[in-house]
């Protein structure tokens, strides 16, 4: 593999992470959120901020800088939690920007404009830090982990509380399901777990700036949604694989120049966005239901067969 | 015999919006193991103390007892596992769940609802998962939706969808089930249906019932009590013989319209099946017309 397309496997581990814990608030909750490049950024500049100045290990920095993410964004959403669908999108929106103004502004411990920088790498089974070997190692093993458990958490009856709430707030709470500390438990989880992306993207690339966390970068989460099948968890990793290797593969084989990736690739994900949007809203794989009670419903040839003879109704 | 204690006791509920009385000083009380029935014209509060009894609705004034215990003082989302569970007039399913999903929902079971059970306890989360999903399919079945049950609910029809949260109460395991509306939207054959489960649910299973409906003849048939609103005032209670040939009944469901003295009672009433005044969407099943056997 050349330098190249290694130095891209941390940063789609990062996306997948990403897009995974952005499922459970957006696809399972119906919880439009335009703040997970905030939350991200919380885990970034958390890891930066405690590994430059505290020197403490690494992981070590992730690790509180995530539960930090988590516990902005549970403040956040206990703040936000009664408002409806289209409010809480210009909520998220407004928490995004308040965000990315602090990284902004609080140059003493953020830097500002200019960033932070000098943040070590990551690396596991002793490979030597920094290497860009070492760096896909290590955050494909962290992402791989935690990716896998947010698949295990969206098979579970606490993802069917999520869908429920999605659809019926109501209803859920007619069935005994405690609506507001379930947004708030979801909306934590999933800023954690950006905050881990967050982490891990300062350490690989171990400098860090306001604009690595806007906006831009909140939408292109939603993207990878949008595209990949919004609810379905293999869909949003697929998706954010997708979105994230479609560019940089272009720039690669020098498809186009160097000096107009920058806007080919504003227009490929607005372009691929909008077309999912029109023609697919469902994305490339589309929700499933979590419990099957008879079996897939196209499962055998001989279910199937069956049903064919004995048409008549069903 | 000493009188059984009532189940849930409802004392001078009042409910006010802005200048509006929706409620005022009502008071009911649902005996244990028994259908109790809210009946009422139109905008008489019926769905309104309803939402009160099950904590939906906080009271301007007036309290409520579920054996004995304070009802206002817990959450919503609490009275299901205090015993006290609610359908909602809208059915209020899952429209992007299966039907067995948004049954299995309703099933009690600690293990997987929450990300800490699910670290900790990750075996008895999937058996947890496993018997919602079983008991599921038994109360479909039940209900005689079992066919349905691998279909989103939002693409069922609305008679089903009344079977689906008919389903879904009973897999609460609460001891006190209300209803609201059960009956509206459904095709005879389902009504019948319908008050053969409800009244299972009461002989066999030790449920107690309250409910509101428009479509007098199921309640006259299966209630063993009958509240009467109107204005937002109870104005009548009593076994369904004794409202069927309450006077003042008979007026408030025919006030409005041109028989002011009439000699017609609740009997009649559901005899003839008219819409009550001003009643949009009342009665408007095929039940409507004749239905003295």
């Amino acid at each position: 593999m050349s330098d190249y397309l290694l130095s891209l496997v941390p940063f789609l581990a990062i996306n997948v992470l990403l897009a995974t814990s952005l499922n459970l608030l957006v696809g399972y909750s119906g919880l439009m959120s335009v703040s997970q490049g905030a939350s991200m950024g919380v885990g970034a500049y958390g890891a930066a901020v405690l590994a430059t100045r505290e020197h403490l290990p690494i992981y070590l920095c992730i690790l509180l800088a995530a539960v930090l993410a988590g516990v902005v964004g549970l403040v956040f959403m206990a703040l936000v939690a009664q408002l409806a669908t289209d409010d809480f999108i210009l909520a998220s929106f407004a928490f995004q920007m308040c965000v990315i103004a602090v990284f902004q502004q609080w140059t003493g411990v953020t830097g500002g404009e200019l960033g932070l920088s000098g943040i070590p790498g990551v690396s596991l089974f002793g490979m030597a830090a920094g290497s860009e070997a070492a760096l896909a190692v290590a955050a494909v093993v962290v992402c791989g982990v935690l990716t896998a458990f947010i698949i295990y958490l969206g098979r579970s009856r606490y993802a069917l509380i999520l869908r429920a709430m999605r659809e019926s707030e109501r209803g859920a709470a007619a069935l005994g399901k405690n609506v507001m500390g379930i947004k708030l438990s979801v909306f934590a989880i999933s800023a954690g777990f950006a905050g881990v992306a967050g982490g891990l993207y300062a350490a690989v690339l171990g400098i860090i700036t306001p604009e690595n966390f806007d906006v831009t970068e909140s939408i292109l989460i939603v993207a990878f949604l949008l595209v990949g099948g919004i609810g379905n968890m293999w869909g949003v990793a697929f998706g954010a694989a997708l979105l994230y290797l479609l560019p940089a593969l272009i720039q690669h084989f020098g498809v186009v120049s160097a000096q107009y990736i920058g806007p080919v690739q504003q227009i490929i994900y607005g372009a691929v966005i909008a077309v999912f949007v029109i023609f697919r809203p469902v994305g490339l794989l589309p929700e499933r239901p979590l419990l099957w009670s008879g079996g897939r419903p196209r499962s055998s040839l001989a279910a199937r067969v069956a049903a064919a003879r004995g048409s008549g109704r069903s | 015999m000493p009188l059984p204690e009532p189940l849930l006791e409802a004392r001078g509920i009042t409910v006010r919006f802005g200048g509006l009385v929706a409620l005022r000083d009502a008071s009911i009380d649902v005996m244990p193991g028994t259908i109790t029935a809210l009946i009422g014209p139109n905008g008489a509060g019926k769905s309104t103390l309803l939402d009160v009894l099950s904590g939906f609705r906080p009271p301007s004034y007036g309290e409520v007892r579920f054996r004995g215990r304070d009802l206002l003082k817990s959450s919503s989302y609490k009275m299901a596992g205090l015993g006290v569970a609610r359908t909602f007039q809208n059915v209020e399913v899952f429209a992007r769940l299966t039907a067995a999903e948004n049954v299995a929902l309703a099933v009690p079971g600690r293990d997987g609802e929450s990300v800490i059970s699910l670290v900790t306890r990750p075996r008895r989360s999937r058996a947890s998962r496993g018997h919602a999903l079983d008991r599921a399919r038994e109360l479909l079945e039940a209900v005689g939706i079992a066919r349905f049950a691998d279909e989103l609910a939002g693409e069922l029809s609305y008679g089903v969808q009344k079977m689906l949260v008919l389903a879904r109460l009973m897999a609460t395991e609460a001891e006190l089930l209300m209803l609201d509306e059960p009956g509206a939207g459904l095709a005879r054959t389902s009504l019948d249906d319908l008050a053969g489960h409800m009244r299972a649910l009461v002989a066999s299973s030790g449920k107690t019932i309250l409910f509101v409906d428009h479509n007098m003849q199921l309640v006259l048939d299966i209630a063993d009590f009958v509240y009467v609103l109107h204005h937002g005032e109870v104005i009548a209670g009593g076994t369904p013989d004794e409202i069927r040939v309450n006077r003042r009944v008979a007026d408030v469901y025919l006030s409005g319209e041109t028989a002011p003295e009439s000699e017609t009672t609740a009997a009649d009433i559901a005899d003839a099946a008219q819409d009550p005044p001003g009643g949009g969407g009342v009665l408007d099943t095929p039940t409507r017309g004749g239905l003295r056997g």
